[in-house]
């Protein structure tokens, strides 16, 4: 044992990449256990059933006891020839008994009626005895006795309803080294994980007892419950079974939180994702806009730019106002010298002018005093050119060309002066022109750039909105980094799983295989030949094949589904016992179905094949319940017989 | 250089006293053509003759009055011919209005029998001076024209002043002349100064609204 379980440790880390270590410590944690040993059969037998109480409100009301006893081996039968009488009680009550808790099949009105009961079981050669008194709660003793001869020793007591299941299940479940079956079942909401869920003996001891409820192969849990298989293979000994299935739980558990951790992420990471993309959104925006909005120290940076250019045109501007002032003096000083000759021209042309007009007319008298000039005068002047008036030296017209002449070329010179000074004076101007404009668009963009200068709220109100959003951004795409952390639990796990399930299925398979040979035969020696095949799964699904056709146990008939259920039942003792495993008991309890269920037939090949090979399994003891006929009388001598005739009550 | 001589200046008198003289017979004398009344009289023609911007506002003022376009297009030719500038003579301003003394330029006249000076003479001073144009002084007028085409401008030029003047008496004409507004803010004795530039600007402003 220790050694398979080491080896099966070591496979584990093994496959999973981890050491031993970690996998013992997820064993412990999901309460794991090895279970690796192949029980060894136990036999268990009815010895009597008791019990007595009172009757209440039926017309056979009153104080009443039941007794059965020196029970063994054998086919036994609890038979009236009408319904309602009794029989079907008498099973349940012993099925209370054995699980110390009733079944839901058991009403609680006769359950009332019972104040006292007793089971006497034989277990491998040991007497036991459960004895419960219900009239004051549920309380009650479960002894053993080692020889028919010695007093019963008191193994446990209970004094309530809860003490007694719990005494009976622990009993149980340590005699047939069965452990609690843990199955998952699925959460309805995808928002909780879904739960383990503990089978205990009330559900094991479900393979005793065959009821009127045929949807299953074996037991009496619904499908559902998914403990079909894992029923079949602890019934079969099939090593491993309850730590596979601990441990298919604990991964199921694992498995579905992650999941949910990972829904959960996944919300929580598309939320981010739309978030961070709402923000970035957003930020670019205001990006651009800042972007669009220049800051004050560019403005200022254009400014001062602008401020260096305008000084420089200011002072360009200035030197050629000089420059202009300049070329306006020099034009108007060459323009009045120029006025000037013009003027001197003009009285020069006039003065000579009127000089030959004055050479011309001889003085006649003295401006002075008016007298006549006389002749002598005037012939004097002819001769030595003085004046007749006043005796000066008359000139000639001569100086008067020269002089021309000489306005003429100073004319000239001074128009010449006039025209260049215009002409510079021009230039000037219009380079002022253009400096002028060149001050004007200064101004123009100096002013308009003033104006923008008062975007510093608005841009200091945009920068502090991009500091939030970049502030949320990084708030908002902030990986906590609790995706890198390695949980390996999941992975020891499977390998756990892995493991054990291959360690178990090989067995299984094996064994499933003879008892499907073996419930064929059964089967077939209870009237049902024209079956051909039957494979019964892991799964519990039984696979048929019935006059050559494929079919399953769900989809033939409820007296065939009877028939195969108990010889599924006696196929799993008939390996168990061939192989020296398997735990059941070989107790086996049928509640028979109203004829209009199940077909006289039926129960007729069903008992007559129960007979037929009580020789193969000596030890199995098979109480049924039905109503009285002639199969039933044919096969159940009146020893083993319960009856109730003539419409009467069994008890 | 001095471009100006006593013989412009006598010609100027002359041709003013040509065009402001009234026909005048003597039956003692034939030599005598036309009278020129008052020195005043000959000061003010003078005036107009050496200050071409001054007989333009003249002129505009007439043509204001009168609706003459002659008038205004006579103060168009002063500015076209630039004769602000190049006719300008300057002259001194004096007692009661532009005066210079003309003695030099009548003596030459005189001397050729041009031009008798006469008058009323009271007991102590004489009360008007009048200028007696000989037909001498008058064939002078119409032979330099011919003889010295250059000269044409002063015979035209006194025939417009003589025009404007109209019947006017000197005192009628210095006072007028005394209106102008800058003529009255010259310095007593400085330069009269040119007026022309407003003169101009008020012409093209009467041009604008014609």
């Amino acid at each position: 044992m220790a050694k398979e379980s080491m080896e099966w440790l070591d496979a584990i880390a093994s496959r999973a990449k981890v050491d031993i270590n970690r996998v013992e410590s997820v064993l412990t944690a999901r309460h794991i256990v090895p279970t690796p040993v192949l029980p060894a059969p136990r036999r268990m037998k009815l010895l009597s059933i008791s019990f007595g109480g009172e009757k209440q409100g039926v017309e056979d009301d009153g104080p009443y006891t039941f007794e059965w006893k020196n029970l063994s081996e054998g086919l036994w039968g609890m038979m009236s020839d009408r319904n309602l009488r009794g029989k079907s009680s008498v099973i349940e009550i012993v099925r209370w008994l054995m699980r110390g808790s009733p079944s839901s099949n058991l009403q609680d009105d006769v359950k009332a009626w019972i104040h006292n009961a007793s089971l006497r079981f034989d277990l491998d050669g040991f007497e036991y005895e459960v004895r419960v008194d219900c009239s004051n709660g549920s309380a009650g003793v479960l002894t053993r006795k080692s020889s028919p001869t010695e007093s019963a020793t008191v193994l446990a007591s209970f004094s309530s309803e809860k003490q007694f299941e719990m005494v009976m299940s622990d009993f149980f479940l340590r005699t047939f080294s069965m452990e609690g079956l843990a199955t998952w079942r699925d959460s309805d909401t995808e928002e909780k994980t879904g739960h383990a869920v503990i089978h205990g003996w009330p559900a094991l001891s479900g393979a005793m007892f065959i009821g009127t409820n045929y949807d299953v192969v074996l037991g009496d849990l619904p499908a559902t419950s998914g403990t079909q298989a894992r029923l079949i293979q602890m019934y079969l000994g099939v090593p491993w079974v309850s730590t596979l299935a601990t441990a298919l739980a604990a991964q199921k558990l694992v498995t579905s939180s992650h999941e949910l951790e990972a829904r959960r992420r996944s919300q929580g990471a598309q939320a981010k994702q739309a978030r961070v993309k709402e923000i970035e959104l957003s930020l670019t925006e205001k990006r651009e806009a800042l972007k669009m909005k220049p800051s004050d120290e560019v403005i200022q940076n254009e400014l001062s730019q602008l401020s260096g250019k305008y000084s420089e045109a200011k002072r360009r501007e200035k030197a050629m106002q000089e420059r202009l002032d300049r070329e306006i003096l020099a034009e108007q000083q060459s323009n009045a010298a120029y006025l000037q000759d013009r003027r001197d021209i003009q009285a020069h042309k006039d003065s000579t002018a009127a000089g030959s007009i004055f050479r011309l007319l001889d003085p006649t008298c003295c401006p002075r005093c008016d007298h006549e000039i006389d002749q002598i005068k005037k012939k004097k002047e002819a001769i030595n050119h003085s004046c007749s008036v006043c005796g000066e030296s008359i000139s000639s017209s001569e100086d008067a060309d020269i002089l021309l002449k000489e306005l003429e070329a100073r004319i000239k010179a001074s128009k010449s002066a006039f025209d260049k000074a215009s002409k510079d004076r021009k230039l000037a101007e219009e380079s002022l022109d253009i400096l002028q404009t060149e001050l004007e668009s200064i101004q123009t963009k100096t002013q308009a750039l003033t104006e923008q200068l008062g975007s510093f709220e608005s841009r200091r109100l945009l920068s502090n909105e991009i500091a939030i959003l970049e502030g949320r951004l990084e708030e908002a795409s902030f990986d906590s980094g609790t995706d890198v952390v390695v949980d390996d639990e999941a992975v020891v796990l499977k390998a756990i799983v892995t493991e054990t399930d291959l360690r178990s299925k090989a067995v299984r398979d094996e064994y499933l295989e003879e008892v499907s040979t073996s419930l064929l035969r059964f089967a077939k020696s209870f009237g049902m030949h024209s079956l051909s095949k039957a494979q019964l799964r892991g799964n519990a699904n039984l696979m048929l094949v019935k006059g050559g056709a494929d079919t399953s146990f769900s989809k033939v008939t409820k007296g065939e589904r009877l028939r195969l259920k108990v010889a599924t039942v006696l196929a799993m003792i008939e390996v168990g016992e061939r192989r020296g495993v398997g735990r059941h008991p070989g107790l086996i309890m049928i509640d028979s179905p109203a004829a209009q269920e199940v077909a006289p037939e039926d129960l007729r090949e069903l008992f007559s094949g129960l007979m037929s090979i009580r020789g193969e399994i000596p030890h199995l003891q098979i109480f049924v319940a039905g109503m009285t006929s002639k199969a039933m009388c044919d096969h159940i001598p009146p020893s083993n017989r319960k009856e109730a005739l003539n419409g009467g009550y069994l008890w | 250089m001095k471009a100006r001589t006593p013989h412009c200046d006598a010609i100027r008198i002359l041709f003013i006293l040509n065009a402001g003289g009234t026909p005048l017979t003597d039956p003692n004398d034939a030599m005598v053509a036309k009278i020129f009344k008052g020195e005043a009289r000959l000061h003010a023609f003078d005036f107009w003759m050496r200050n071409p911007d001054y007989l333009a506002s003249e002129l505009l003022d007439t043509f204001e009055t009168t609706g003459n376009v002659k008038h205004r297009q006579a103060a168009e030719a002063i500015f076209e011919n630039d004769e602000p500038d190049l006719r300008r003579v300057p002259m001194i301003r004096y007692l009661f209005g532009a005066y210079e003394r003309l003695d030099d330029a009548l003596s030459l006249l005189r001397s050729r029998d041009l031009v008798r000076i006469t008058g009323i003479k009271g007991q102590i001073k004489v009360h008007e001076t009048d200028f007696i144009l000989t037909v001498r002084g008058m064939d002078v007028c119409s032979n330099a024209v011919v003889q010295e085409p250059v000269l044409e401008w002063y015979a035209n030029r006194a025939a417009l002043v003589a025009d404007i003047a109209g019947a006017r008496g000197g005192g009628a004409l210095k006072k007028k002349q005394y209106e102008q507004a800058t003529y009255a803010q010259t310095q007593l004795g400085g330069i009269i100064p040119p007026i022309g530039q407003s003169v101009q600007r008020r012409l093209i402003q009467l041009k604008q609204a014609a």
